[in-house]
């Protein structure tokens, strides 16, 4: 199936020239076959009669690869299998040894660093470097940090879920370690693993499913199923052996995941995509604010697909603005493989056309980038009480606060909130982070029993 | 330049006089400043590499408590894997202390740790590895008969840990009471015996002892009581124990 490519979004601007572009990553280091299908499924024959979907290359509009879409009894097939896995091998070992083999798959994600890094910025346009230098530390720490769950059940008041299964619904917008974490966090359970990824996600999810094997795990336990179909969805939440869920994605998908699981009353731990806010007051520090700022703009719809704002002070909107404004020129956009860039292409056509419709002014693409991508130049837009905060992309909007009592109710919907400056201090003042032991903990009380 | 034939002779580890004891605090103290600074999950990883050690020299250490404490090879082997499993368990709450510990303030500095006659090997891991797992150092007092584990302990967790977060003393007359006056927390929970000697001295230091619990082992500790009883407190002498 193939997504329409993006209407040009600066038709009309000239294409600008800049130095050459520096040597790439080596796309091969992805391993993206032809076609990605679940371990399992129809090697060497037609798989099954699930849609195949075309995964798209956002930097040139061309198929990158394709993925074999899971039917609804490959989908079942796979969460039972995921099941036997969990009772026969993984859920009668004590915490203890749970804890080992889940320190070992955390050492043996170092080698899948560098494939996820390429993999996101062949499929969803992230910066290869962010990939190597913030997502891999990352999820690696995530998944060090689970780990260390599984021989703490009973300190922190959580029964294992023994035997069960938790499916992982992952979307091209599901970092790598919001991914280990909550799949660590399950094993560390007891459970099995499966990965419902969607097919932008799907090359990802087979990565973490090779690690999971290459670090000794027992076989299946855990399980890849690509695919969206909705039949394929009803078929896993039917299941008898559905320990809980885990998705993120926009409200009213999550609100309907909710629904449909709530006859059964399988735990759903929904992560709605965050939209990210700073809100800057007097006193804060402008430089940190806006250098994080401006990292927001960089990262897109990738760190925060629900969008990014910044809500600031009267007497510091000039400089904030100006500040925002000179930084985001400064972003080089480029193609993701060269750990030169700031800014990537968007993960979809429909961001770009959002993107390029949000911007007033037409912007230049530069020449040195390949036609047809879905590009999205960094930009600071205005906004007020009657304009929309920018759609998810290398944008922010920044809004003037008269008073500091207008915050709470312009917070309404937010995920993540950067509180800078203010009576508690300068700051940075969070929440909302999906990071951190808290969050570890809050991911294992929901989902154990 | 001194003729090398006159150097006084290398002692292998220290003994526990009361230079001993000095120096022993001074290296914890440095290594404290350095071990503290880390993250949670940095420190983590070096327990976990810690744990590798230990597992590694399995065979080593099965055999020192074999020889120590006249234990069968079960019961000897049944010790050791106590400790690797203590190991992993502490080199996965390196990052979440604040959340078994909610009232804790930074890295605990220098803890002193008082090893007791018998159980030569769980016992100083069970009082060690809190300890550094929350950013301090330790100067552990060995069992005075059997030290040889305690020592190797010692040995497995320089092997990842920077030098001087477990300085291992053996117990001579005095340097315990030595050790006391020079820590803020003495943790004597694992050891049995007469303590008096002990508390003065840290009383009269301002330092706290942590007692035995009354009327079970210390290893029937939560890990919340393991790690808790050495956060840094602002004034020590509140809570510091009388001398008898």
């Amino acid at each position: 199936m193939t997504s329409p490519l993006p209407d040009p979004p600066d038709r009309g601007a000239p294409r600008v020239r800049r130095a050459p572009r520096r040597r790439l990553e080596d796309a091969g280091a992805a391993g993206l076959p032809a076609l990605c299908r679940a371990p399992g499924t129809g090697d060497g024959a037609p798989a099954g009669a699930g849609a195949t979907h075309d995964l798209l290359d956002p930097t040139t509009g061309a198929v990158l690869t394709r993925v074999a879409g899971t039917t609804p009894a490959e989908a079942a097939a796979a969460l039972a299998r995921a099941a036997a896995s969990a009772r026969g091998g993984w859920a009668w070992l004590s915490g203890e040894d749970r804890a080992r083999h889940l320190y070992a798959l955390a050492a043996t994600l170092e080698a899948a660093v560098r494939p996820l890094a390429v993999t996101a910025a062949l499929v969803a346009g992230r910066p290869v470097r962010e990939g190597l230098d913030v997502d891999g530390p990352a999820l690696l720490d995530a998944a060090f940090s689970a780990a260390g769950w599984a021989d703490k059940l009973a300190a922190v008041g959580v029964r294992p879920r023994a035997g069960g299964v938790v499916v992982l619904v992952a979307t091209w917008r599901t970092p790598a370690a919001d991914l280990l974490a909550a799949a660590t966090t399950a094993l560390a359970l007891g459970c099995g693993v499966l990965l419902r990824a969607r097919p932008a996600a799907a090359p990802a999810a087979l990565h973490v499913a090779r690690a999971c094997a290459e670090a000794g795990l027992p076989a299946d336990l855990v399980g890849v199923a690509p695919g969206a179909d909705a039949e394929a969805d009803a078929a896993l939440w039917d299941a008898g052996d559905l320990a809980g869920v885990v998705a993120g994605g926009d409200a009213e998908a999550l609100r309907e995941l909710a629904l449909d699981l709530a006859d059964r009353g399988t735990p759903l731990v929904a992560q709605p995509d965050p939209a990210g806010v700073d809100v800057v007051l007097a006193g804060a520090d402008l430089g940190a604010a806006c250098a994080a700022v401006l990292r927001a703009v960089a990262d897109g719809a990738w760190r925060r697909p629900g969008g990014s704002r910044v809500l600031v002070a009267e007497a510091l909107a000039a400089e904030v603005l100006a500040r925002l404004t000179e930084g985001a020129a400064g972003l080089r956009v480029g193609h993701p493989l060269d750990r030169a860039t700031d800014v990537g292409p968007c993960p979809s056509p429909e961001l770009a056309r959002a993107a390029a419709s949000a911007r007033t002014r037409p912007a230049a693409v530069p020449a040195d980038l390949p036609e047809g991508g879905w590009w999205a130049l960094p930009a600071v837009l205005v906004t007020g009480p009657r304009t929309a905060p920018p759609p998810p992309g290398p944008l922010v909007g920044v809004r003037t606060l008269r008073g500091e009592a207008e915050v709470p109710a312009l917070l309404a919907g937010a995920g993540e909130v950067t509180v800078w400056g203010g009576r508690n201090g300068p700051g940075p003042h969070r929440t909302g982070d999906r990071a951190g032991p808290a969050a570890g903990l809050s991911l294992l009380r929901r989902l154990g029993g | 330049m001194a003729d090398a034939g006159s150097r006084p002779a290398l002692r292998p580890r220290p003994r526990g006089g009361g230079d001993d004891v000095r120096t022993a605090l001074a290296a914890a103290a440095r290594a404290a400043a350095t071990w503290g600074a880390q993250p949670g999950l940095a420190r983590g990883r070096a327990l976990l590499a810690v744990a590798a050690e230990l597992e590694s020299r399995r065979a080593q250490f099965v055999d020192e408590v074999r020889r120590g404490e006249g234990l069968r090879v079960t019961e000897a082997v049944a010790a050791v894997d106590a400790t690797v499993d203590d190991a992993v368990r502490w080199a996965g709450w390196a990052d979440k202390l604040d959340l078994l510990d909610p009232g804790r303030r930074g890295a605990p500095g220098v803890v002193g740790v008082l090893a007791p006659a018998g159980d030569a090997l769980r016992a100083p891991a069970r009082a060690v590895l809190p300890v550094l797992a929350a950013g301090g150092a330790v100067v552990l007092v060995a069992s005075p008969d059997v030290p040889r584990p305690a020592e190797l302990l010692g040995q497995a967790v320089a092997t990842a840990l920077p030098a001087g977060c477990l300085v291992v003393l053996h117990a001579e007359g005095g340097s315990a009471e030595a050790l006391a006056a020079g820590v803020t927390r003495l943790d004597a929970r694992w050891c049995g015996g007469d303590l008096r000697a002990v508390r003065r001295a840290a009383a009269a230091a301002g330092g706290l002892v942590l007692e035995p619990p009354a009327g079970r082992s210390a290893h029937d500790l939560d890990d919340a009581a393991r790690v808790g009883p050495h956060r840094p407190a602002e004034n020590p002498w509140p809570r510091a124990t009388s001398p008898a």
